[in-house]
């Protein structure tokens, strides 16, 4: 019986070394967080500007995920573009097919969508136009949406608003972001998006409602790419 | 016997099974480019005409389930008959009656278009039609919503499997169904085009040989033929209305120097596209020639006599495209 089991454990453990070697599918885990804390809705959280919050939309693309591999290839994500909506828990698991993460040097990725695509007319999957991701007086995908209310806000209904985006120079909001990725994870790639870091530098007082490509836009998407690391725990 | 009627079953079945494929196949219509007309800036090879597609963007183009309250399609400030425009009105108006800030755009020869609306804030001809569906005075639509009543139609999803092969509506391809039919609203009979053409009724009067001239040197820089317009923004030295405050171009930009530029637009069929500007501040087109002889905000100034006034609105009235106008294809689907 004991021998059974021993078997069956060294057979499992091949299948699992087996599907992990040749399957090769990394899957990428987004997790939000405020701080140490994940985001969840309902609940408040404090910046450290002391401005208390709570989220109602967070979404945001990820485009052109890309992988350095130590061997100096570089893997690219078949698809062109994900839409991330961190109250949608099936946005947050991306599998990537034909990547072995032992492999991965570096993940590079864009927040949002570049000029090219910006420019290309009606699109499909994540990037159609119904997803709300998309500006219709001045055309664009919006990059980042983040949406909320804080007593802080003095506006009517105490609420935040940023829609980030811009596809024309010289207020481009896409960013690329590019992080390091230690060998030996386990259960694929976490990447963390600390919401606590877009706030920090926010004085959601009077900066509560970003709209329109411009300057402001800009800057906020400067700010979006502190968010961003990779979960090393 | 028995055998017999197994036979005509069997026909039947496949004679159905085949009806039924042929079906599936779509009518390629290939774009025509006007002789001596430039490449189209679409690219259909992306979104290739069919005659499916055609008739499924024109169905979406004179529906008002396309608004919140399913009041107002496309064609209530896009008419026919007046080069897809809407007269009479110098501002829009649309959903419960609210009034918008701009006069509508005509709806013509928009494959050779690089960008949309009077501030050029569209990039593409695919995703034009967000504009009036989203605007609050408009439409007050989502397309996200627009796709859930289709896709709630039995006759929708007829069509979108008559032109996709496929009846599930998404929002790609019900913007890639309205760009077929947008696309194909040409107008290239007008009386001019015939005289460059050298055909039959294109035969110009000495007034409007003459009107032609006049327009070559002095609107045609910014109005430039064959389209009637050279894509670009123009500040056309309309003093500034103060109850709209209307900047143009530069909301898009951000950029001072785009301050009150407006798109040029086209002037086919201008004699039925009244009133004119983007606030539609002009009821009669000698009211337009006025404007431009007596501005001092050209970089050159126009300078016209009474005859030669007479004799260019004589010329305009030459790119009036009854053919067009009239083209049944273009009308309101009746089935």
């Amino acid at each position: 019986m004991y021998k059974l089991i021993k078997q069956n454990v060294f057979l499992i453990a091949l299948i699992v070394c087996v599907v992990q070697g040749f399957g090769q599918s990394l899957e990428l885990h987004i997790a939000p967080v405020f701080g140490n804390e994940p985001i969840t809705e309902d609940t408040w959280f404090v910046s450290t500007n002391d401005d208390s919050m709570q989220f109602e939309s967070i979404r945001f693309y990820l485009s052109d995920i890309q992988f350095d591999l130590n061997n100096g290839q570089t893997i690219k994500d078949a698809l062109p573009a994900h839409l991330v909506d961190v109250f949608e828990p099936s946005t947050l698991k991306i599998s990537l097919q034909n990547i072995n993460y032992k492999d991965i040097k570096t993940m590079h990725f864009n927040i949002g969508i570049d000029s090219t695509t910006s420019v290309s007319g009606a699109l499909s999957g994540d990037l159609d136009p119904t997803k709300g991701m998309y500006w219709a007086w001045q055309s664009g995908y919006i990059n980042m949406k983040i949406e909320g209310r804080s007593p802080q806000c003095k506006n009517r209904k105490n609420v935040f608003q940023f829609h980030i985006g811009g596809y024309m120079q010289p207020f481009y909001a896409m960013r690329h972001v590019e992080l390091p990725i230690k060998p030996f994870f386990t259960e694929g790639v976490v990447l963390k998006i600390d919401l606590s870091k877009f706030f920090e530098k926010i004085n959601i007082n009077t900066q509560n409602s970003i709209m329109i490509p411009g300057k402001e836009a800009v800057q906020l998407a400067d700010l979006s790419i502190q968010m961003f690391s990779i979960d090393e725990k | 016997m028995k055998n017999k009627l197994f036979t005509y079953g069997l026909m039947t079945i496949l004679s159905l099974i085949i009806f039924a494929f042929s079906d599936l196949t779509t009518t390629p219509t290939p774009f025509v480019i006007p002789e001596g007309w430039a490449k189209s800036v679409y690219d259909f090879a992306k979104n290739p005409l069919t005659k499916e597609g055609f008739e499924l963007g024109r169905h979406l183009f004179y529906d008002p389930i396309l608004s919140r309250d399913n009041t107002i399609s496309c064609a209530s400030c896009h008419l026919q008959a007046t080069g897809f425009t809407h007269v009479d009105h110098d501002l829009s108006h649309g959903i419960d009656g609210k009034i918008g800030t701009r006069n509508s755009m005509t709806i013509m020869n928009v494959a050779w278009s690089k960008n949309f609306m009077w501030d050029g804030g569209v990039n593409h001809l695919d995703v034009q039609p967000l504009a009036p569906l989203s605007n609050a005075i408009e439409m007050d639509e989502t397309l996200d919503n627009v796709v859930k009543k289709l896709n709630a139609s039995t006759k929708y999803k007829t069509l979108f499997f008559k032109a996709f092969g496929d009846s599930l509506v998404t929002g790609q391809k019900t913007l890639l169904a309205f760009s077929q039919f947008i696309v194909q609203l040409n107008s290239y009979n007008s009386k001019y085009d015939k005289y460059i053409r050298q055909e039959v009724g294109g035969e110009f009067t000495a007034q409007e040989i003459n009107g032609l001239q006049l327009f070559r040197t002095h609107c045609a820089s910014c109005h430039t033929e064959p389209l009637f317009t050279n894509n670009d923004f123009e500040n056309n030295g309309l003093p500034v209305d103060t109850t709209l405050n209307d900047f143009g171009r530069m909301r898009i930009t951000h950029n001072p120097k785009d301050s009150f530029k407006f798109k040029v637009p086209t002037l086919r069929n201008i004699q039925f596209t009244y009133p004119y500007m983007h606030d539609g501040r002009f009821k009669k087109l000698r009211d337009v020639i006025n404007h431009y002889a007596t501005t001092d905000k050209l970089k050159k100034p126009i300078v016209l006599t009474a005859n030669e006034k007479v004799d260019l609105v004589a010329f305009l009235l030459t790119l009036t495209d009854t053919e067009f106008l009239f083209d049944r294809r273009f009308g309101f689907p009746r089935e």
